[in-house]
């Protein structure tokens, strides 16, 4: 299973019934990155999404809302309508949409940066509480500036694997940088 | 449609949401229908599935094939050998005994044909069912944003505006995000309405991309691209599981249909991987053609080059591996995707699909759908045995017209497609890959089989000379497609006038069906001529004669019509334009001169060595018409050399004169039918009679004879114009119009005195032509297997003046000088093989060894006084063994009857023996028996067909057994054969004669009180 599948699957993630996630839920992974200096920040890759396309396009903010449920409910129905139907005819033709883009754009760019053998970590752990009522897993991050620099570059890279243009992929990079930044910020002003 | 903006122009400024559209959109035309798939899929259909119900017919014996077996057995007619035809009387006897099995075959090939289409029909309708299924199932979208309701508003109106009502007004379902892989399609029920399935994460895009998914979308709906992509896609999966349901019955024996099937099988699955393939291709013009559409819409190709911007990949570094490996898969994936690559689909060229209709993959699919076609028809017309019988030409001849006819209203217009835009293009058109396309599919489509049918003539009849036998096909193919070019080339280059257009393609399409069928059949007739006698002169015999008969004579008139339509006239109408050909008059008037002369010169004076004055006057009447014949090729090669490419076409267009390909034809026609009449009148002058029969066999017998030539000569005659015009360019830069008459009167000279001399006698006629053929003729007539003469019988078994009764049981003495008496009915170089125990062989299925091993120990079981079996080898020409039986044993207790045998044909019909002398140890047997009414007594005959292999090679063997009960006394007389191929019927009909007579003599001797 691919990373991203995983990721935002329902063996992957702790969203129950498939249904949209709510304010406060979150499906990822904790990273305890123990850098000295950083501050620990939680971040919710919805939110996260969410926040970059509302700054990037903000028509698409409906659109965004209804993408995460369906990504991890109808993981049957990804392939393509026409591949194996004699009755269809596939356009093939893709435009891109910021908010469909954002999810594998993001879950990429945080596998690069963290790496994946914290996230299979994760994955055991969290599995071991699925029997009991703890809350769902959040992404947590030990961030600072050069994390977030980091995490930014890795994005414009991701971006080209994903089809993206170098101006897109910067575009959206940007907004993730803004946003951690704002991430950072408001955790130093917090007492 | 608007032209292609160039990249000057002014890109119009990006549309946006609640504008108007584009203006000028409703004057786009749709992309081109595709009929001919639904002609060819349809046609491919009926062909598979006949194939398959044959198959079914066969291996389930649903027609009861022991019933005319042994009806043509009684009557001494085989069905091994086609090509021996019976006489008048035995043909009735086969359209007695062969008719209604041939007519439920008939039946069961129009039962599968109807279920092949409505199994495609079926399936494309579940198809649409569950992906109807499957877009209601998961979660809808509810129009309910404002994004997603303008999207749907702005759909609606380009619907609008090309007023798309009822059935055709598709319709549009927004798709939830991640459901369909994030895809737009379309889909929808086979005549019903169709679907166009958006993602609606395309509704929140600018207008200019959701525009461009919308508009690919309508235009496959515009072309109705989803029935022939969905009964093309089914046609191809089920061919291969049709046939193993056809073939399902033969499961009990699987080598021995294996033998039969194997290739049919492999054949199947290798057209269905092309269908598929084809398919793919198909859809990746398709897709451009839509891509075009979406330009031609939207006045621009940037909206669509940014949509395709994504799809662009990275390729690996040259050299590496990876770039190998990826380039191997990118090869493969290239030729089975239905997509072109984004590369491909941003150039969005006009005239892809014109281009790509009229090359190889079409015209060679096209070729082999209508020879299949071809075999369909003679198969079907063929059952009909009373008419087959009564006109033996004509099913081949029918069959061959039909298969002609598909093919050229599929190629030809899209060849003239093709034609069109090339010359729109001022480039020139390659025709190579068509014209192989056409050798490859028509060619191998003769040799090849309808998969599961049961006979294939072509290649029985090209037994032993096959590689030869395709390359003459070949070459006479290859003939008829140059002259299909050329008529596609002048059709697409004639002036543009749309009332025109019709009846030109019209002439150009029955033109190039009447060539392609006249020369089928004449080449087929002559290569299975010269196989069957070998005989040069019975093939040239035959080259001349065939023809005269056929298609062909709708030919000129045709090629002339065609002409006239496609030659550029000047503006206004004026009388001499009409005129055909006028130009050329000169160069075919010289011609016809010189052959009319020269023809008429060469009876006067030509003469050979020979006492038959018909053989004398046949070689010099046919060498006359040659030399007519010669003179139009003289006219047509200078026609073809010196016609000039039009004004308007590409400065390399001199390098290919296929347009000038019907009026060289049609002035060498003419040329030819003028020294005919020419020729004719010449003779009258010299006081020979004046009819009219004899005016048309001077004109049409060269003109046939021209066709003959030009077929064969074309595409050579195209290589030496390009080579000549290159070289007479640059010498004589302009050909001077004296010139031409001189040219085509010196180069008829030449052929004349290349005749007349015997240098072309080899390819033309030889002087004792006549004879040799009726020689040849006469050879065929002679049996080529000796059959050995079976005397007569003694006398009649019930002869009252013999005083013995022969139901007595007998002592040893009398039985063996009954049985010594029947050697006289053996052939000489008999000889007498000793009688030894046969080894018993285990059987498979088990039962039916235990019930032959019961049987044979109750046999031995009954006392008797008597047991004698003599056995003897005999000499038949033709077969690799022949062996004779007489028994004769005398129970104590007369046998009731013959139950046990009759039994064990019932309950055993078809056993395996395993023998481990064959290769594979194993000989499979077919048993049956019959009781016989015109013995004198009760008596059975056992037939058995057998069939194994020895040092590689396929053998089979016949075993025909009669016993005879009389009173305390089973006689029995039996003979086998084991052969490769076929045996005569004559060798079938001895058979039977030997086995009678020698029971008859049998009891006859018994009768003798002397004995």
């Amino acid at each position: 299973m691919a990373l991203r599948e995983w990721l935002w699957s329902d063996s992957g993630c702790d969203v129950p019934d498939r249904r949209v996630l709510a304010e406060g839920e979150a499906c990822g992974a904790v990273v305890n990155s123990e850098t000295d200096g950083a501050l620990p920040v939680t971040i919710l890759l919805a939110d996260l999404a969410r926040s970059i396309v509302v700054s990037v396009v903000p028509d698409q903010a409906e659109l965004v809302e209804r993408i995460p449920a369906r990504w991890t409910s109808d993981p049957s129905s990804a392939g393509s309508a026409g591949d194996w139907s004699g009755g269809s005819v596939d356009a093939d033709l893709t435009p891109m949409v910021i908010s469909e883009v954002v999810y594998p754009l993001l879950t990429g760019t945080f596998a690069q940066v963290l790496g994946t053998g914290a996230l299979i970590g994760l994955r055991r752990r969290r599995a071991r509480r699925r029997g009991g009522d703890e809350p769902p897993a959040q992404v947590q991050l030990n961030l600072d500036t050069e994390l977030s620099d980091r995490l930014r570059s890795a994005c414009v890279e991701h971006g080209g694997v994903l089809g993206l243009t170098t101006a897109e992929a910067t575009m959206l990079a940007d907004a993730l940088h803004g946003v951690l930044q704002q991430a950072i910020t408001d955790s130093q002003r917090r007492p | 449609m608007r032209s292609w903006p160039s990249a000057e122009a002014v890109e119009p400024e990006p549309p946006r949401w609640g504008e108007p559209l584009a203006q000028g959109a409703s004057q786009v035309a749709a992309p081109r229908h595709m009929w001919w798939t639904y002609a060819l899929v349809v046609l491919a259909l009926v062909v598979m599935g006949s194939g398959a119900a044959q198959a079914l017919f066969l291996t389930g014996d649903l027609g009861h094939v022991a019933e005319p077996i042994a009806c043509l057995r009684d009557r001494g007619v085989s069905l091994d050998d086609p090509s021996l035809r019976p006489s008048a009387a035995g043909a009735w006897q086969y359209a007695l005994c062969v008719g209604p099995y041939d007519r439920r075959q008939v039946v069961a090939m129009a039962l599968g044909a109807g279920s092949a289409l409505l199994a495609v029909v079926l399936l494309m309708v579940g198809d649409g069912v569950r992906m109807r299924w499957r877009l209601s199932a998961g979660p809808g979208i509810r129009v309910a944003t404002d994004a997603e309701r303008r999207a749907t508003a702005r759909f609606e109106a380009w619907c609008d505006v090309w007023e798309l009502a009822g059935r055709r007004r598709p319709r549009l379902v927004l798709a939830a995000p991640g459901r369909f892989g994030g895809r737009a399609f379309t889909t929808g029920l086979p005549l019903g309405r169709p679907v166009v399935v958006i993602p609606v994460a395309y509704a929140y895009l600018e207008a200019a991309p959701f525009d461009v998914i919308v508009l690919h979308e309508l235009a496959h709906v515009r072309a109705r691209d989803l029935v022939w992509a969905g009964s093309v896609w089914w046609m191809g999966w089920l061919n291969v599981p049709v046939l193993l349901i056809a073939f399902s019955p033969a499961a009990l024996h699987p080598r021995s249909h294996l033998a039969l099937y194997g290739t049919a099988l492999w054949t199947a699955t290798a057209l269905s991987t092309a269908v598929l393939v084809l398919r793919a291709s198909l859809l990746r013009r398709r897709e451009l053609a839509a891509d075009r559409y979406v330009v031609d819409v939207t006045g621009t190709a940037e909206a669509l080059r940014a949509v395709l911007a994504r799809r662009r990949g990275t390729l690996p570094a040259n050299g590496t591996l990876a770039a190998r490996v990826a380039s191997v898969r990118r090869h493969v994936r290239r030729m089975t995707a239905s997509h072109p690559t984004a590369e491909v689909r941003a150039a969005a060229r006009r005239g892809d699909l014109d281009r790509w209709e009229g090359g190889f993959a079409v015209s060679a699919a096209a070729s082999l759908i209508a020879v299949f076609l071809y075999q369909a028809v003679r198969t079907l017309l063929n059952d009909f045995a009373r008419f087959a019988w009564a006109h033996p030409a004509l099913p081949s001849a029918l069959a061959f017209a039909s298969a002609a006819m598909v093919w050229a209203c599929v190629v030809v217009p899209a060849w003239s497609r093709r034609a069109r835009v090339a010359s729109r293009d001022n480039s020139v058109p390659t025709w190579s890959g068509a014209v192989t396309g056409v050798v490859l599919g028509l060619v191998g489509g003769y040799l090849l089989q309808v998969p599961g049918a049961a006979t294939l003539a072509s290649r029985t009849a090209f037994r032993g000379h096959l590689l030869l036998a395709s390359a003459w096909l070949a070459i006479a193919v290859a003939g008829v497609a140059v002259l299909t070019v050329g008529l596609a080339a002048a059709t697409a280059t004639a002036r543009t006038v749309s009332v025109r257009r019709l009846p030109t393609l019209t002439c150009a399409v029955l033109t190039a069906a009447a060539t392609l069928a006249s020369v089928l059949i004449v080449t087929v007739g002559v290569i299975e001529g010269h196989i069957r006698l070998g005989s040069a002169a019975e093939d040239r015999r035959l080259l001349s004669s065939l023809g005269d008969v056929h298609y062909w004579v709708c030919l000129p008139p045709l090629l002339l019509v065609a002409c006239i339509l496609c030659a550029r006239q000047p503006a206004g109408v004026r009388l001499r334009a009409f005129i055909p050909l006028r130009p050329h008059w000169p160069v075919s008037v010289s011609a016809a001169a010189v052959g009319a002369w020269g023809a008429h010169h060469n009876w006067n004076t030509g003469t050979f060595a020979s006492s038959d004055a018909r053989e004398v006057s046949y070689f010099l009447l046919l060498q006359g018409w040659w030399i007519c014949a010669f003179a139009g090729w003289a006219a047509a090669f200078v026609v073809l050399l010196t016609t000039r490419p039009a004004p308007r076409a590409a400065a390399g267009a001199e390098a290919a004169p296929w347009a000038a390909v019907p009026t060289a034809l049609a002035v060498g026609l003419l040329t030819t039918a003028s020294a005919g009449l020419g020729h004719f009148l010449l003779r009258v002058a010299d006081g020979n009679p004046a009819t009219l029969h004899g005016c048309l066999v001077f004109v049409r017998i060269p003109m046939w004879l021209f066709v003959v030539t030009a077929v064969v000569t074309l595409p050579w005659m195209l290589v030496g114009t390009r080579l000549l015009r290159r070289l007479s360019w640059r010498a004589w830069p302009v050909p001077t119009a004296g010139l031409k008459p001189v040219s085509a009167g010196a180069a008829a000279t030449g052929l004349t005195l290349a005749l007349a001399t015997g240098l072309l006698s080899p390819v033309t006629v030889s002087p004792h032509d006549r004879s040799n053929s009726s020689a040849s003729l006469q050879r065929l007539r002679t049996p080529v297997s000796r059959v050995p003469v079976v005397p007569r019988p003694v006398a009649h078994p019930k002869d009252p003046h013999r005083a013995a009764d022969p139901r007595r049981l007998l002592d040893r003495t009398s039985a063996e000088a009954a049985l010594a008496g029947l050697t006289d009915l053996l052939p000489p170089g008999s000889k007498s093989d000793s009688v030894g125990e046969d080894g018993e062989l285990d059987i498979t299925p088990a039962s039916c060894q235990t019930l032959f091993r019961d049987d044979d120990a109750a046999e031995k079981a009954m006392p008797r006084t008597v047991d004698i079996t003599h056995r003897y080898s005999i000499p038949v020409e033709g077969t690799r063994s022949a062996e004779v039986s007489f028994a004769l044993t005398s129970y104590r207790v007369p046998p009731a009857g013959f139950t046990a045998l009759r039994t064990e044909a019932i309950r055993c019909p078809r056993v395996i023996f395993l023998d481990s002398n064959l290769e594979k140890g194993r000989r499979y047997a077919s048993l049956s028996t019959r009781d016989l009414r015109t013995m004198p007594y009760p008596a059975l005959q056992l037939m058995e067909q057998d069939h194994f292999r020895i040092e590689g090679r396929e053998m089979k063997m016949n075993v025909l057994m009669i016993y005879e009960l009389v009173g305390h006394n089973m006689l029995s007389a039996g003979i086998f054969y084991v052969y490769q191929d076929t045996v005569s019927p004559r060798i079938q009909k001895h058979q039977q004669t030997l086995v009678t007579a020698a029971l008859h003599n049998l009891i006859a001797n018994l009768r003798d009180g002397a004995l």
